[in-house]
């Protein structure tokens, strides 16, 4: 099968190859004004490559940057900022009942509306690591990148019937707007400020046009939303079951 | 990444036939570099291919044809912006070829609004908020 897109991994300059080994981030879709990295965090940066291609190129899907967890054919999406905790709470949700779809982009289904598995590696950052090496294991989590542009990172691969379910989409039934370090809130959103906040977390919406637009309204209008502050991790899970189990 | 392959995919469709997988993805990451990953959905539509590449070429033929529209667009609104100033609105490069339905703007991908208006009228123009990207005399 052709590949979907290709990610360039190259010297800056030839020489940086052996003096101080530093890559630039390339490939069908590329950043003129991304920043080198280390050649030591080359894995970072193949990620980082792969999810650039995605945001930039993607267009079957509406691209949501959020995390996804399902339960009895249900999603549950987690959309936020680096630093938010989406990523570590689908982590740990992962390891708890649910099903992992994704830590990255949400894919949604621009005629049903559905959400469809996109799982692969986790990029856990800083505290996140410990966290989830706790309830996982080291065996699951990938060698230190220490002090990266994004902190200190290792990947974490994702329980093996997870991948294998990839091929089946879920309704999705719930958005959270996690925030983690502040003190434990949940606020329901209204649907202004969900499609406000999902524009900005889609990387292709401009791009899918009126496709794009129906299927961000479709989503918005069907889906109770809800930001959610937690102080901890632990906080953070119990406040998403309890919301999990109120819905209708 | 070959740029031979894309001009041989041009230049005769039917070559892409012997295509290998690794070959598919060299031919559309040059195609995507050279920024003609349209014009090749559109010489390549309703040649057998595998189900990926189909569905890429499908992909990069809906972005031409937003793209399509997009110029059009501008060329619309830069008309409307010319209206009174004695100015006609000549289109230069891919949005003349899409606006003039030639064949040259067949999933062509087109970046930006290019125009020609005489030099005497440009800063009564430039007023009327056409022109506020680049200007050059030639």
């Amino acid at each position: 099968m052709p590949a979907d897109f290709t990610v360039r991994l190259l010297p800056v300059r030839p020489w940086r190859q052996w003096i101080r080994p530093s890559i630039f981030i390339s490939g069908d879709h590329w950043l003129a004004d991304a920043a080198p990295m280390a050649l030591a965090h080359g894995l970072l940066a193949a990620e980082m490559g792969m999810n650039l291609q995605m945001a930039l190129g993607w267009r079957r899907h509406l691209l949501l940057h959020a995390s996804t967890v399902e339960k009895d054919g249900r999603a549950l999406l987690m959309s936020g900022e680096s630093g938010s905790g989406k990523s570590t709470l689908a982590a740990l949700l992962g390891e708890r009942g649910w099903r992992l779809m994704g830590d990255e982009f949400a894919l949604i289904d621009l005629v049903d509306g559905s959400v469809v598995a996109f799982p692969r590696l986790v990029s856990l950052k800083n505290a996140a690591i410990d966290a989830v090496r706790a309830v996982a294991g080291e065996d699951r989590l990938g060698p230190l990148m220490a002090a990266t542009p994004k902190g200190n990172i290792r990947h974490f691969i994702p329980r093996a019937d997870a991948v294998a379910a990839m091929d089946q989409a879920a309704t999705p039934a719930l958005l959270l707007f996690p925030r983690f370090g502040a003190e434990g809130a949940a606020r329901p959103m209204d649907g202004a400020e969900t499609f406000i906040r999902l524009t900005h977390a889609s990387t292709n919406y401009v791009a899918l046009g009126e496709a794009g637009f129906r299927a961000l309204t479709g989503l918005v209008s069907a889906v109770p939303a809800v930001a959610l502050d937690y102080a901890t991790g632990e906080e953070g899970i119990d406040m998403v079951e309890q919301l999990w189990s109120a819905l209708p | 990444m070959s740029a031979r392959l894309l001009v041989q995919a041009l230049c005769d469709p039917a070559s892409v036939g012997d295509l290998t997988p690794d070959r598919w993805t060299e031919l559309f990451a040059a195609a995507r570099a050279e920024r003609l990953i349209g014009t090749l959905a559109h010489r390549l539509n309703g040649l057998p291919m595998p189900e990926r590449a189909a569905l890429i070429l499908a992909d990069a033929w809906a972005d031409a044809q937003g793209e399509r529209r997009q110029a059009l667009w501008e060329a619309d609104r830069a008309a409307a912006a010319l209206a009174g100033t004695g100015a006609a609105l000549i289109l230069l490069k891919g949005t003349a070829y899409v606006a003039a339905g030639l064949t040259a703007g067949t999933g062509r991908s087109i970046g930006d609004l290019d125009i020609l208006v005489p030099r005497d009228r440009r800063g009564h123009i430039a007023g009327r908020g056409v022109g506020m990207g680049q200007a050059r005399s030639l």
